[in-house]
């Protein structure tokens, strides 16, 4: 048994790798960061660290840490195609118990779009993906997402995700400093404050979390839809467009 | 890693037996900590680099035999060509070694300093190996075995890899002689995270019905025998990520039933219903992505070849939230208004993390 499984992975090594293969092989993927949307939104400042083009483009979390991706988790509460007549690209407004966030998608995103467009809103959504900031007609930087995997999950996940997403944030607002100094001291310098206020934020959505605890399971409809409407009307409204400037 | 004051030990037992009788107080453990010290802290010799920095200043200055002190070390190394240390004891930072291993794979070299770098395999397990162009190594090959005699070992944040340096010699071995290493990597990994991709070539597949092929046909094809039908199968190709890491995890059939809870034929019929095979991985993709589980099992290359998998139980919270919110919450010392705000508009712009528990401003 043992045998026929290594066989059967080193197999898979050999063919279904060689497209992977002509990059580099490095195996250093970028770790994805639980960030709740009410710091994804803050989080407007990107940097390299290297002048190299395909080098990787990190956010300044407002806590400290770089992100070059994330993992994000929350209620689709809307699906819209903005795209162009013969081009497709969705707009999908994502709310979590600290604000709302935006997935963009286009042909590029094949495997995520597929999957965004059979959403019926409400529905719980993860996605892994990276963050992407652009400029808006008056000059604000907003910050969108471009999926990688998006998957639609029950409400057992999207609970635990709040519960990682709060400890990871608790945890960048206690260590940052000592554990990413550099990043840290330019955030502080961007956003013009320590990210402490995170620390709150995380609470708050542990507190939500524990209001939903004893019917989190058996949540209708009607009442996820009331929760959504509290949830947007606190969140931040912000007009998403379609980006016309993205960064790289 | 190891302390300043740990090397200057570790370097003061090596040089002790060939340091002359006139310099032997001149390079006591406290002087070569001076040493390491200044080497580090003063003049940014990097860390990992500070050893042979040191030992090569000390072995000049002291006028130490250098042919002797390095045949000594090298009998004092474990491992020789016919009994080779497995990888798996290369846990002594500084070590001189002799092993055999496969090279499992090749890496792109990030930098001009590097000839090669990629892992290498035995029984035992895999490490990572680096050869410096400064060295002069000649080119190892993938799927090849060697014996690599007179290797470092070092340790960086806790995970060990070998350096081939300018003394270190490279043995060849024929793919069927009997030193080539064939069975690599049972030594078993675990690893915890969050499922962040599923890679292609997920769900339901289709393997080469020829003897002795499992490779997967694509496109009514198997690169080997050419257009093949093909037996179905099941398998996840996934990244797990506890935040530091990522890592590349495999699932055959097997442990694919079990965290799926779907089976070959289930799969199938979701398949013959829909025409699409893909309807397979986007439901793996729903059932996985974003959740945190744990996985236990050989490396492979890249892959770590899942043989168990769990949810991860505290996180599963099968007993609600409100034990682990407490927890969490007294680890981060907090008790302030985010607890209590009926909108997060309320929350004040700061706190202050030392004091814990206060909050506002
Ligand atoms: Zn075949």
């Amino acid at each position: 048994m043992y045998r026929r499984a290594v066989w059967e992975a080193t197999e898979s090594m050999a063919t279904s790798d060689s497209q992977t293969r002509q990059g580099a092989t490095v195996p250093d993927r970028e770790v994805a960061k639980h960030v709740f949307a009410a710091e994804l939104n803050e989080a407007t400042y990107t940097f390299k660290t290297s002048q190299d083009e395909r080098a990787p483009v990190y956010l300044a979390l407002p806590t400290g840490e770089r992100a070059n991706r994330v993992c994000v988790m929350g209620t689709v509460t809307d699906v819209e195609d903005v795209g162009t007549d013969d081009q497709e690209y969705l707009r999908v407004r994502v709310v979590d118990p600290t604000g709302t966030f935006w997935v963009y998608a286009g042909q590029y995103q094949h495997e995520a779009l597929k999957k965004l467009k059979k959403i019926q809103p409400p529905e719980f959504l993860t996605v892994i993906g990276k963050p992407r900031t652009y400029k808006t007609d008056d000059g604000t930087i907003n910050v969108s997402l471009v999926p990688e995997d998006v998957g639609i999950v029950d409400v057992k996940t999207r609970n635990s995700w709040v519960f990682e997403a709060a400890r990871r944030t608790l945890e960048r607002v206690g260590s940052a400093r000592e554990t990413s100094p550099k990043v840290a001291a330019l955030a502080r310098e961007q956003y013009g404050h320590d990210g402490s206020y995170f620390a709150h934020v995380a609470a708050f959505a542990l507190q939500n979390l524990l209001d939903g605890d004893d019917s989190a399971a058996n949540l209708d409809e009607e009442t996820i839809e009331e929760r959504l409407e509290e949830a947007e009307a606190k969140g931040y409204d912000v007009d998403g467009k379609k980006p016309e400037q993205e960064s790289k | 890693m190891s302390t300043l004051r740990e090397d200057a030990q570790s370097l003061h037992e090596q040089l002790v037996p060939h340091l002359p009788d006139d310099c032997a107080d001149e390079y006591d453990v406290d002087a070569l900590e001076t040493l390491f010290d200044s080497y580090v802290n003063t003049y940014r010799v990097p860390r990992t680099q500070a050893f042979e920095s040191v030992r090569g200043h000390v072995l000049k200055e002291a006028g130490i035999d250098t042919d002797a002190f390095w045949a000594a070390q090298r009998d004092g190394e474990r491992g020789t060509t016919d009994d080779p240390l497995p990888l798996a004891e290369c846990t002594t930072d500084n070590e001189w070694v002799t092993i055999r291993a496969k090279v499992v794979e090749l890496w792109e070299p990030q930098h001009e300093s590097i000839h090669q770098v990629g892992l290498i395999s035995d029984e035992s397990g895999r490490l990572k190996f680096t050869a410096w162009a400064k060295s002069d190594p000649p080119d190892i090959e993938e799927d090849t075995t060697y014996t690599f005699k007179d290797v470092v070992v070092e340790e960086y944040e806790g995970s060990y890899s070998v350096k081939i340096n300018s003394r270190s010699e490279i043995i060849e071995h024929a793919h069927d002689s009997e030193e080539a290493v064939t069975d690599v990597g049972t030594m078993t990994t675990t690893q915890e995270g969050f499922f962040v991709a599923i890679q292609g070539q997920s769900g339901l597949i289709k393997r080469c019905s020829a003897s002795d092929c499992t490779r997967v046909v694509t496109g009514g094809e198997c690169s080997e025998h050419g257009a093949a039908d093909g037996e179905f199968d099941l398998r996840i190709k996934a990244v797990i990520d506890d935040g530091r890491t990522a890592q590349e995890c495999l699932f055959t059939r097997g442990v694919t039933e079990e965290i799926t809870e779907i089976d070959l034929e289930e799969a199938k019929k979701m398949a013959a219903d829909t025409l699409d095979f893909t309807v397979v991985s986007d439901r793996f993709t729903d059932l996985l992505i974003g959740r945190r589980f744990t996985v236990e099992g050989p490396l492979l290359g890249r892959y770590l070849l899942v043989d168990e998998v769990g949810e991860t139980p505290e996180r599963a919270f099968s007993e609600g939230y409100q034990e682990a919110v407490v927890e969490l919450l007294a680890e981060h010392n907090y008790d302030g208004p985010g607890l209590t705000a009926a909108s997060i508009e309320d929350l004040p712009r700061s706190y202050d993390v030392q004091a814990g528990g206060v909050g506002g401003d």
